[in-house]
């Protein structure tokens, strides 16, 4: 049962087996958010604090940088900076997803996709203590974001397909090759610039605008920061974030199933 | 019904942090420690730590491995544990693995004892209702009282050890692997874990444990294997063994 090599669909059965061990994972998950904010009084709720501090103070002074107004622009920020979170939580938390769990894999052959469920469900659980400053902007500002909001489950499950193959290959890479996870974090803190959070996709012009519509991160963005506005993703949108899923998976399908043995050995 | 296969296992283990000094052929082990020492593809030092290997385990089995530092024992233990993909050969495991080759894995020092005793559990693949269900009994045979209502931080290696054992014990398991764990623990202990493997054994369970105290080998194991630079060196019973490995490293067995 072990010897047979990595075939692709192996591979695909690890992905389906990984639900079986929902237990754990959404078990490991959870004590990540809970023990990250150990002793502390307000436990996981500083992560909807430090939210309600970016929509204040950001919100406000950006609101006059920008000149639109503050009821516009604060949704406009708080929508797009917890999507942004959950985004590049996906990438530096999925370069770790298996250097993270080292002791692990090296005791327990637990399926590997495990790992990336924890971290998966761990940045669910994060985005939803941010979402709690979401609904108080709705309450604030009055904005009634139905029927559109219900494409953002849809958008959610994208995201989601896209967490795990990102997981899956910058995991196995950053096994192999560690200055590859010094440099993304690097990477996505230059990201947030040049990606729509704090300002509008539609001020650039000429070039600039390739910053936009080259970005394949202003699309899985804009995926769900518009239905949570209450607006619809444009049909162009929806093909990008479709069309990256599926590159996506094509790439990291056949990269995985023939290194995921290895990753024992490299860990 | 359990079994563990190893038909001419080979296992070469890429060390990535050290390339082989240039124009240097690692040389043949004339060290008494560690495996053998090849240059792989891309100039990365490689460790043959298994050669060759072919044995077989039955049911009640309880295997004794042996060998010095860096001979292959715990290789051998997470190739089995399928931890590892031999690079020649075959393997072949039937039966549900529980392993305990490392006591602070999946323990969390911040938690307290009983909330390790889930997230272990959840690890060895129990599901959250059996481990409810055993708890009371894995509790029990820690014999660690009230010491699993504090965090782990406060126990002992000793107490881990344990703690540890008391929980791959209680996985409905056909194969338990143990790295010099089961040493850690005082006489009454090492009691207590001779009487449950027993039990193991007579289910018709395996069991391999690997350990430089002859003492807990002789008590707990009815086989033992010798590993030397990762070759078969003896298989057979546990005094046959001792003796050779006795005589090849030049020590007195007790």
């Amino acid at each position: 049962m072990r010897t047979s090599g990595s075939g692709l669909r192996e591979t695909l059965r690890e992905v389906r087996d990984g639900w079986r061990w929902h237990e754990l994972w959404l078990t490991l998950g959870w004590r990540d958010v809970r023990l990250r904010h150990r002793r502390s009084r307000l436990g996981p709720f500083w992560i909807s604090l430090s939210m309600a501090f970016v929509a204040a103070c950001i919100g406000t002074i950006y609101s006059a940088i920008m000149q639109v107004p503050a009821h516009e622009y604060i949704p406009y920020l708080v929508t797009g900076y917890m999507t942004w979170s959950l985004l590049s939580a996906f990438v530096t938390d999925g370069k770790d997803a298996f250097v993270a769990n080292a002791s692990a894999i090296r005791e327990i052959a637990v399926p590997g996709v495990v790992y990336v469920y924890r971290l998966l469900w761990r940045n669910v659980l994060i985005f939803g203590y941010s979402a709690l400053i979401y609904v108080a902007v709705l309450l604030v500002f009055q904005i009634w974001p139905f029927p559109e909001l219900l494409l953002a489950l849809p958008a959610f499950v994208l995201i989601l397909l896209n967490g795990i193959w990102l997981g899956l290959l910058l995991g196995l890479v950053n096994v192999r090759y560690r200055d590859f996870g010094h440099m993304i974090p690097n990477a996505m803190r230059l990201m947030f610039f040049i990606t729509p959070i704090l300002w509008y996709p539609d001020r650039m012009e000429g070039l600039r605008a390739l910053a936009v519509y080259l970005n394949p991160a202003y699309y899985m963005l804009e995926l769900l920061r518009a239905p949570l506005l209450g607006q619809t993703p444009a049909p162009l949108v929806w093909a990008v974030a479709i069309g990256l899923t599926v590159i996506g998976w094509s790439v990291t399908l056949p990269i995985y199933a023939y290194w995921r043995r290895r990753i024992t050995f490299w860990i | 019904m359990a079994f563990v296969k190893l038909e001419d296992v080979t296992l070469d283990y890429p060390v990535l942090e050290s390339k082989a000094r240039k124009g240097q052929a690692p040389h043949q082990p004339t060290n008494a420690i560690g495996g053998q020492l090849a240059k792989g593809r891309a100039g990365y030092l490689l460790v043959r730590a298994l050669q060759n290997l072919s044995f077989t385990l039955e049911p009640g089995d309880r295997l004794a491995l042996v060998g010095h530092n860096g001979a292959g024992k715990s290789t051998l233990l997470r190739l089995m544990a399928g931890l590892y993909a031999p690079t020649f050969g075959r393997v072949t495991v039937q039966g549900r693995v529980a392993p305990l080759l490392n006591l602070g894995f999946g323990l969390d020092a911040e938690s307290t004892g009983y909330e390790n005793i889930l997230v272990r559990g959840l690890y060895l693949g129990m599901s959250r209702a059996e481990i409810k269900g055993k708890i009371d009994s894995i509790a029990e045979f820690s014999g660690l009282g009230d010491f699993l209502n504090l965090p782990m931080r406060t126990y002992s290696s000793g107490m881990r050890a344990r703690l540890g054992f008391a929980i791959s014990t209680h996985v409905d398991t056909d194969i338990l692997l143990l790295d010099e764990v089961v040493a850690t623990g005082d006489a009454s202990f090492i009691h207590k874990a001779n009487e449950k493997l027993e039990g193991f054994a007579r289910d018709a369970k395996i069991m391999v444990l690997a350990s430089h105290s002859n003492k807990v080998l002789r008590e707990l194991c009815n086989k033992a294997l010798m590993l030397e630079h990762g070759k078969l060196k003896a298989l057979g019973s546990v005094e046959e063994v001792l003796e050779v490995y006795k005589n090849a490293a030049g020590v007195s067995a007790d």
